[in-house]
């Protein structure tokens, strides 16, 4: 394991709202290096869902990748068979449009360090781009909650300030993007949130306000959270307080929570 | 442009690289088409963290290993149609090396309950480590399991009588049944990986495709250090690169106990660039040292001169006391203005003792020393302890032992009691069937201390509770890590010890899964007691924390976080450790390497100049990273008691020979 300095580390979605939610939890995982892997669900229906999840997403990258399923089709069981052959009509490897799953983007500059890897990002010929984020959670996509999350303020702000080399024009306005969270359980719930030059002002403000506010507080000031609710539920529960962490998550609590296990950022562990 | 960026060991071929990075980048190159491969996930982790590019795509910055994953798992529908069986699966289930040891072991216990390999010494958790390097070093060779089979076998009918040649055939047997059984399960090992990569995606023309189309740029760090497959996959990328950068050491090599091949490099790959040489950063004088003593360690010079770089030589005749005058000279140095963290402390086997006996006598100096090896087995971290005595005391089902003083520690750590009320408590245990027994029916709680047999009936309590409910291992560790032991507060060590006792017992669940007959619980406890996990090191870089460095020479030469230091103390020099051999008694890298031409005998003569061969690259590299100067110690007496007499310690007696005689 190797511990972080604060200084040096890139921010993503999970690391800021991992903030939000406590910061003491954020000094834990991304400071301290003490991550808690997602496999370490022990609830065996819990665990299959991550299972599932992570499958989808892995069919998903072939799939754009133009990697044929082959014979592997047959194998396929439900639910995730039923998911795969959702995407596949909802957003269908087509011609004219250039696929990039998996697409990471990185960026350190003006004192930005942000780093984002979307599921999915699509650029049409005239430069506009769709980033798609699949979700497998059992709840159903509200568009309203997703239209201030911390991913899509982070994901359509980082497309614009760093993925100028993936458009054909050389760069994206904040006009081109939109970004569509999509699960396969409610395949026809599809609501693109647009973005804006007013909007991508706002963002950059609270990126480098919040960027700079990490910064700033020394090691011992990463506070616990006063909110025993989100403790109940925190994997840390254990080194905080001494009690395992509450398996029992209502839906309400999980959306609340922010605990979505498809999105467990792994690449800044590996 | 293909260039080679030659130099030795901190000449600056790395930052070279980086900047070569980041010209590509500024230059319009996306990061998604440039490659990169690194030797350790250590350098994977520096390249990524100081690479600093203003914008960029996604970083393919990888070890060889770690490419081969991510390929076979990226195209995995490729690898399966072609594989046999139909137990299809829709992606590989990659197994850590812990649980291939385990699996392998396994096999290899039941070989010898028939009989098999009956006049080997090794334990059979050392056989097991061996056919995996055995496995191993075929596969990144590019060698077939057949053709290894026959390797070995050729070896053992010319170097041994039937007993050798009858034990080689044993090992084939379980190599072959190990190999059948991850191919039928799809639960693939390091070796396999590397076969399904190199013999299927490697030669399937859509894969090709994708690599050239993908990859048009490819920057290689310590190339020497590559195994063989991973130089294939490279000369494969440079015949269409738009270009490619290699960091190349002429003295490089430590790792070829593990694959490394530098020979390729030097037939097949500097002939097709061009090489940009680097100058050795600083200390002329080391490197003068370096060359004088490589020539007597290869028996080039029969002796050497004094150098001003060779600081002293402290020769006791047991080991405290070398100990102790390397504490002394280390406390001289720190008194002249030398900082800690410019000392590095290198000893071939960073045991407890030592670990132990450096660590308090410094401390009483108030200075501070930080192990940086990775020898220390899981087990020894009393966190981790914990976990699984609790687990064993958990489960009187499995007929797990545990040892005495595993059981004291655990007391002493939950209780927070001392060892001799632990002892009491723990005997009792024992005479109790591993059942923690109720004090007030032995009339103890006098004894042990009302406030402490307070906690011990919790305890008592905590361990029937899971008795009855029998959680799975991997709920049972976290409770345990949950109720009883985050409450000690536990340090970073503790806490990662605790995290990884976790983290293997859910990675060892997935392997086993594919074979159903195979438990999780007692198997993960058995594996752990037999040392098969190494405990992870809890590394900070040491210029943040200004300790004086405790490791092994190639961690101090490889770790890429390990900076250059002004003073090196060379401990145990009397030991053969220092000279370590590549043969074992069931593996030899050697003859399952390209180098091997099959007409070769192995030899004492051989193995003898190998080791010379290979002490020599590390030396030169050590003293690569060295400004001022080394101290040598030993004691003629090692602390097991037996007399010391290493190679090392004729040579620096030849330079104080030849000192006097300058003199």
């Amino acid at each position: 394991m190797i511990t972080c300095d604060v200084k040096e580390m890139y921010f993503s979605q999970n690391s800021f709202s991992t903030y939000d939610f406590c910061s003491l939890k954020f000094r834990r995982r991304y400071i301290d290096g003490l991550y808690w892997p997602g496999s370490w669900v022990t609830d065996n229906e819990k665990r299959e869902m991550v299972e599932q999840g992570q499958l989808f997403h892995l069919l998903a990258h072939r799939y754009y990748c133009g990697i044929a399923m082959g014979e592997l089709e047959r194998y396929l069981t439900e639910p995730v068979s039923s998911w795969f052959k959702e995407l596949q009509n909802f957003r269908p490897l087509t011609a004219g449009a250039v696929f990039l799953p998996e697409q990471e983007l990185r960026c350190h500059q003006d004192g930005i360090r942000l780093v984002a890897k979307f599921d999915l990002l699509m650029v049409l010929p005239d430069g506009r781009a769709v980033i798609y984020d699949w979700k497998t959670a059992l709840g159903r996509p509200k568009s309203q909650y997703y239209r201030q999350h911390i991913q899509t303020i982070v994901y359509r702000y980082l497309l614009v300030k760093a993925g100028g080399f993936l458009s054909p024009r050389g760069a994206f306005s904040p006009a081109d993007i939109s970004m569509i969270y999509w699960n396969p359980r409610y395949p026809r719930l599809v609501e693109p949130l647009a973005y804006s030059e007013d909007k991508y002002q706002r963002d950059a403000d609270m990126i480098e306000k919040k960027i700079k506010e990490i910064e700033s507080r020394d090691y011992d000031q990463f506070y616990a959270t006063g909110d025993q609710k989100k403790c109940r539920h925190c994997e840390y529960s254990p080194i905080c307080h001494g009690r395992p962490m509450a398996a029992d998550l209502s839906e309400e609590v999980e959306e609340e929570l922010d605990i979505d296990w498809d999105d467990i950022d792994e690449m800044l562990f590996e | 442009m293909k260039q080679v960026i030659s130099g030795p060991l901190g000449s600056g071929k790395t930052s070279a690289l980086k900047e070569k990075y980041r010209h590509l980048i500024a230059g319009g190159v996306k990061s998604d088409n440039i490659l990169v491969m690194v030797r350790s996930s250590l350098d994977e982790d520096k390249w990524r963290k100081t690479l600093k590019i203003p914008v960029s795509g996604t970083l393919h910055i990888h070890t060889y290993f770690g490419l081969v994953q991510n390929q076979l798992t990226k195209f995995w529908p490729l690898v399966e149609s072609k594989l046999p069986g139909t137990s299809k699966l829709l992606q590989p289930v990659f197994m850590t090396v812990e649980a291939s040891h385990y699996l392998i072991s396994t096999m290899v216990e039941e070989v010898r309950h028939s009989g098999g390999f009956a006049e080997v010494k090794s334990t059979t958790e050392n056989i097991a480590i061996q056919l995996i390097d055995n496995l191993n070093q075929a596969a990144v060779n590019g060698i077939s399991l057949p053709a290894a089979a026959k390797r070995l076998h050729m070896l053992a009918v010319s170097s041994g009588g039937e007993e050798k040649t009858a034990a080689y055939l044993d090992a084939i047997t379980v190599m072959k049944q190990f190999r059948e059984k991850c191919l039928q399960t799809r639960s693939i090992d390091y070796s396999l990986a590397v076969e399904l990569f190199n013999g299927i995606l490697m030669s399937d023309c859509r894969f090709l495709k994708y690599l050239k189309e993908q990859w048009r740029y490819i920057i290689v760090d310590d190339i020497e250090e590559m195994v063989p497959t991973a130089q294939d996959l490279i000369l494969y990328l440079l015949n269409d690169a738009a270009g490619a950068y290699m960091g190349y050491d002429p003295e490089g090599g430590h790792t070829v106990f593990f694959g490394a091949y530098p020979e390729g490099v030097r037939q097949k790959i500097l002939p097709r660039c061009e090489i940009k040489e680097l100058k050795p950063a600083g200390g002329e004088q080391t490197r003068e040292l370096a060359a004088n003593l490589v020539r007597v360690i290869t028996g080039k010079a029969r002796e050497m001169t004094g150098s001003p770089a060779l600081k002293g030589q402290i020769v006791t005749v047991l080991r405290g006391e070398m100990l102790e005058k390397v504490v002394g000279q280390v406390e001289r140095l720190i008194a002249s203005g030398t900082k800690p963290k410019e000392i590095a402390v290198i000893a071939p086997v960073v045991d407890k003792v030592l670990e132990f006996s450096l660590h308090n006598k410094l401390a009483e100096r108030e200075i501070g020393i930080a192990n940086l090896s990775r020898s220390k087995r899981l087990l020894d971290q009393p966190f981790a302890n914990a976990m699984i005595t609790l687990a064993v005391l958990a489960n009187p089902d499995w007929k797990t032992e545990i040892n005495f003083s595993s059981l004291v520690q655990t007391l002493c750590l939950l209780l927070k009691t001392d060892p001799v009320r632990a002892s009491l408590l723990a005997e009792e245990t024992f005479k109790n069937d591993l059942k923690l027994p109720d004090l007030d029916e032995l009339n103890l709680r006098e004894q042990v201390g009302y406030r402490y047999a307070e906690h011990y009936q919790e305890l008592r309590q905590w361990v029937e509770r899971r008795r009855q409910d029998k959680p799975d291992l991997e709920l049972l560790f976290q409770q345990a890590f949950a109720e009883l032991l985050s409450p000690l507060l536990p340090g970073e060590e503790d806490l990662l010890a605790c995290r990884q006792m976790i983290d293997s017992a859910v990675k060892l669940r997935r392997v086993l899964s594919c074979y159903n007959d195979a438990p999780l619980g007692h198997n993960f406890i058995d594996m752990i007691q037999k040392g098969t996990l190494a405990a992870e090191v809890l590394y900070r870089p040491p210029a943040h924390r200004n300790k004086v460095i405790l490791t092994s020479p190639l961690n101090f030469i490889l770790n890429p976080y390990i900076e250059r230091v002004k003073y090196q103390f060379w401990l145990d020099i009397g030991g053969n450790q220092w000279m370590r051999g590549m043969a074992k008694e069931l593996a030899n890298p050697w003859v399952l390497s390209r180098r091997w031409t099959g007409h070769q005998v192995w030899d004492d003569g051989v193995d003898q100049n190998i080791r010379r061969q290979k002490l020599g690259i590390l030396v030169r590299a050590l003293l690569g990273k060295c400004s001022e100067g080394i101290f040598v110690a030993y004691s003629e007496i090692n602390s097991q008691g037996w007399e010391q007499n290493g190679l090392l310690v004729d040579v620096f007696d030849s330079v104080q020979q030849g000192r006097e005689a300058g003199d």
